[in-house]
Parts: structure tokens; sequence; C-alpha cells
């Protein structure tokens, strides 16, 4: 209870230092503290398992980090305890959203979850939670179990078990539960705050009904974790460039650099997103170097782990560069790749070929854009690995497609939804300030 | 106006208090036995093997189950034993996990360290003999 009190007061001092530095007002900044508050939370577990220090010791650092973050808020006076109207009106009814979400949701969750949860996520988080024993678990006689996967699931897992002091299969289903109310509520005040209330109540329709979506998300997989973080860099990215100040390119670099401590396929979108980043901006040094100072603890943790613990991938280690060129000389891997990612979308991710078609007819320019390049960059760096994959080709793409289009369904159904309502409307003293921020930083 | 404002606050209070009944009802239940599956009946079976060989580090695993059914009983088992190795190689100690109603594995060269079972399956954690 003392530590759900305690993630509930460092929610709100992450949602204050968002809003304050970034300058992401409004109710969009609770369901990025969410995001953030799971990152930090993963981290902050990780490194006391790789340093030794004991639990209390995490415990008492995220009070502390609390207090410090809530007495400079307060103390600036950008913080304050007693509520207004209007943030109690919105608390209340983003309270209703997410309990209605669930309750719609609620049918499908179930113990331990689908095969990857009891065979690898929440396996892993059995080994963290003993602070022991725990890197057992990086040996190559687990390699069924995919040791080399990133440990943000699992190690927010483990922390919630240290906390209630038994591993009780509770906890895993309400990671998932929250991760999947993150989604809609995520795009839905994205959208709002860009003044699109019939999309935003659109985008929460598509997630609330598409079955597909909550099968996965009630299977406790980390897919879903992934998907939120891909829409909320997606999100950050879009408040950044037109609205924020320059720390929200910190905020996005973080983001961005969390995704790939959530799965390998997140490092795969950190590399894409960071090198289309680089490309798009490549003439604002402050903004590439706030974006990178984001990254740095992200990429410093993901480092020690693929170095240090995790064993080779199997997708990738399986020294075969000889054969590599036969695969991909195959033009039969290619059409059944195609085939099956086609056949993928039209039976359960259909929406996004009627929102691609609506943009089509609309006419609406999205193809110069930096969302655009990355998710199309990530879906051929999916089709890449498939490829080249030493599985059997057949049964990896018909295991695992519809995961990877899970990834990025909700990041495209919020950018297709933005790109259908319209060009985004600036505000323009917001656009002076982070025009000013520019000129400071470039100082 | 402000009698409408109110009603809709109570409306609204009312709604998020059965809301969450109804989904803290439903956590409840999924913690209650009733909803225990095939992990938890691993996990209760094999719960003896867990603090009497606690510092046993790695254990093979063997099943005289079919393959795809193997497999599944492996990442279960490796799941109720963590941090517990338990791996497909061969090791000193091994978990042999069988369906009774089919033929049990030999175990000639082994000797037995502990045994039990539940309705579906039964278990002996077994030593190659020295």
């Amino acid at each position: 209870m003392l530590i759900f009190l305690l993630l509930v007061v460092f929610l709100f001092s992450i949602h204050f230092l968002i809003r304050t530095s970034a300058r992401l007002d409004g109710m969009l900044t609770y369901p990025l503290a969410f995001a953030l508050v799971l990152a930090m939370v993963s981290y902050g577990y990780y490194l006391s398992l790789v340093f030794g220090i004991g639990y209390e010791w995490v415990f008492a650092g995220f009070t502390a980090l609390s207090g410090l973050l809530c007495f400079q808020l307060f103390k600036a006076g950008k913080a304050t305890l007693s509520l207004k109207q209007q943030d109690f009106r919105d608390i209340l009814w983003l309270l209703v959203f997410a309990l209605t979400i669930t309750m719609l949701f609620r049918a499908r969750i179930h113990r331990w979850g689908d095969w990857d949860a009891w065979a690898i996520w929440n396996l892993h988080a059995k080994f963290l939670a003993d602070a022991d024993r725990w890197r057992q678990m990086f040996t190559s006689k687990m390699a069924p179990t995919h040791p080399d996967y990133p440990l943000m699931l699992p190690s927010v897992v483990a922390f919630f078990w240290r906390a209630s002091g038994t591993v009780s299969p509770v906890v895993p289903m309400l990671v998932s539960n929250l991760v999947y109310v993150a989604v809609p509520i995520t795009a839905f005040l994205a959208l709002r705050r860009n003044g699109y209330l019939l999309m935003a109540v659109v985008s929460v329709a598509i997630f609330v009904s598409d079955h597909k979506f909550k099968e996965l998300a009630a299977s406790q997989y980390a897919d879903t974790l992934l998907a939120l973080f891909i829409l909320v860099a997606f999100i950050v990215y879009s408040e950044a460039k037109s609205v924020g100040r320059l720390p929200a390119f910190v905020l996005l670099g973080l983001f961005v650099g969390s995704s790939s401590w959530i799965k390998n396929e997140g490092l795969l979108f950190f590399a894409v997103f960071s090198v289309t980043f680089l490309f798009f901006h490549r003439k604002e040094p402050a903004r590439i170097g706030l974006f990178l100072a984001g990254a740095a603890l992200p990429l410093c943790v993901l480092l020690h782990f693929k170095l240090t613990l995790a064993p080779p991938n199997d997708l990738i280690h399986e020294g075969r560069s000889g054969s590599m060129l036969s695969l991909l000389l195959q033009p039969s891997r290619y059409l059944l790749i195609a085939g099956q990612s086609f056949r993928m979308l039209v039976t359960e991710y259909w929406v996004l070929l009627v929102l691609m078609g609506g943009l089509l007819v609309t006419r609406a320019r999205w193809t110069n854009t930096l969302p655009f390049w990355v998710l199309t960059l990530l879906l051929a760096g999916y089709f890449a690995v498939y490829l080249t994959t030493p599985h059997d080709l057949d049964w990896h793409v018909r295991n695992s497609v519809d995961r990877l289009l899970h990834h990025v369904y909700p990041a495209a159904v919020y950018l297709l939804l933005m790109r259908w309502a319209g060009p985004r409307t600036m505000q323009p003293s917001l656009v002076e300030q982070a025009k000013d921020d520019l000129v400071k930083i470039s100082q | 106006m402000r009698i409408w404002r109110r009603f809709s606050y109570i409306i609204v209070s009312v709604l998020l208090v059965w809301f969450s009944i109804v989904i803290v009802k439903k956590y409840k239940r999924l913690s209650l036995p009733q909803s225990y599956n095939e992990v938890d009946s691993l996990s209760l079976m094999l719960s003896d093997v867990r603090t009497a060989y606690p510092t046993v580090s790695t254990i093979s695993f063997n099943s005289n189950t079919d393959t795809g059914r193997k497999g599944v009983l492996y990442f279960k088992s490796a799941l109720a034993l963590a941090p517990i190795v338990v791996t497909l190689d061969e090791s000193d100690t091994t978990l042999l996990l069988n369906d009774p109603a089919l033929p049990a594995l030999p175990r000639e060269d082994y000797e037995c360290l502990l045994s039990g079972g539940n309705k579906n399956l039964n278990y002996t954690l077994v030593r190659v003999k020295r």
C-alpha cells in the first residue's frame, strides 16, 4: 500500500515536471507521466540488482526523488496541493474513462497470461525478483526462454512482487490492464489536445472495440507496452516540434530510448527513429543534442545488459553469413512474408487499411514527414529480419506478424487520424517561445 | 444549471464506485483457487522441490508426453521453479514429469530424491546413481 501511495506521488511529481519543463500542459501529461514512471521504476530496480543495492534503498531512493521533485516544484510555485475545480473535474473524468475501458477489458484478463507471458516475461520477472540468484537466468541453458530479451516489463513486475512480498499473478495482470488502458487514453488526449474531438472519440472506439488489440493486451506480453511507448514517442515528437519547449526533446529521447529496453524490436525502433530524426533535424544541433541526452540513460542501461549479461540473440548470432545471401535470393520468401502480412492486415488490422484509403481519397500529404519514414523503415526492418530468419519462415511469420503490427497499430491510428483531421494549428505564442529557446541554446 | 452540474457529479461518483467494486471483485475472483490454471497447479505440486532443494542451481527436465506438450510443461515448470534453472540440457539432477496415462520414463540409472503428484501429473526428482 505504501509503495502504491509513493508511486502516485511520484507520478504526480513527474506530471508536474513534464508540465513545467517541457511545457506539455493539459491532461496528456498524466499518461506520459505513467509511461515515464514505469520506465524509471524499471531502470531503478535493474540498477539496484546490478549494484547489489537492497530493495529498501530503492524504495528510499524513489521516496527521496519524489520528495525532491515536489519540494523544487512547490518552491518554484509550479505545483500546488489545492486542486482547481477544472483539475478536479479532469481527474474525475480520467478515472471514469479508465475504469470504463477496464470494464470492457476485464473479461479477457487471466492468470499468468498466454504462452510467451509464462514462458518468457513472467519467468524473467520471477528471476529478477530474487536479488541473490537473478543472474542465473542469463545462461545458455535457459536459451529457449530468450534471456537476451530486454527487461522493462519483467523488472516492473519484479519490483511490485518484491513490494507485495509474494509472487502473485495479480501483478502482471494489473500491469497489462494499466498499459492497455493507457493506450486509448493517450491517443484520445493527444487528439483532443489538438482540437480533434471527433477523431479522439473514433480512436477510443477503435481500441476499445478491437478484439485482436484486447487479446494481445491481455496476453501479458511486452508488445502492448512497446506499442504504448511508440505511440507516446510520436505524440511527444509532434508536441516538441510544434508547440513544446526544447526540454521536450529530452523527453522524446527518453521515450524513444526506453522502447529499446522493452523488446528487441524496440531497439530497431530506436535505431530507425534516431537516424530519421538526425536526418530531419540535421540543421538543428540543439534538438539533436537534447534528444541524444534523453536517450543516454536508456541506452547505457541497455548496453550494460546486452554487453555483460544477455546471451547472443538467436536471430542474429547464428554464424550463418554464408547462407544469408541464399535466403535473400529466394523470391518465394518475399511472397510468403508479403502474403501473410497482407492477410493479417486485412483480417485483423483492416482499420489501418480503411484509414490509409481515406488519406488517398482526401489526398492528405504524409510521405514527407518523420513519422511516415520511421514507420516505413521499421516495417522494412521487420521484413528484413523475416527474410534472414534461421527458423522455419512460415512458422515464424505466422506466430509473430500480428504482434509486429500490434507495435505500430496505436501510433499508426493516431497519426492517420491526425492526418485525416487536417493540418495542425499552432499557437503563435508557444512557437515564439520555442524559437527563443532555440536561440538561447545555440548561444 | 448548478443543480444539473451537481447531479452529474453524483452520477459520475456513483459510476466510479460501482466500476471500482466490479473491477476489484474481478481481481479478487482471479486470485482465488477456483481461477487456478496449470501454472498454479504445477507450482503447488513442485513446491516441495523448491523448499527441499533451494540450493540446487540447475535441474534438467524430461517428460513422457509428446513433444508439444513437453514444451508446455517445460516452460511452466521453469516458471514454477524459478530462480532454479530448469534446462532441456543434461544435468546431474533431473525433474521427470509423467502423465500417468502414458508409459513412464525409464529411471534405472537414477536414484529418487523426491516424488509427488496431482490428479493429472506426477513428478519425480532424480539424480544419477553414483
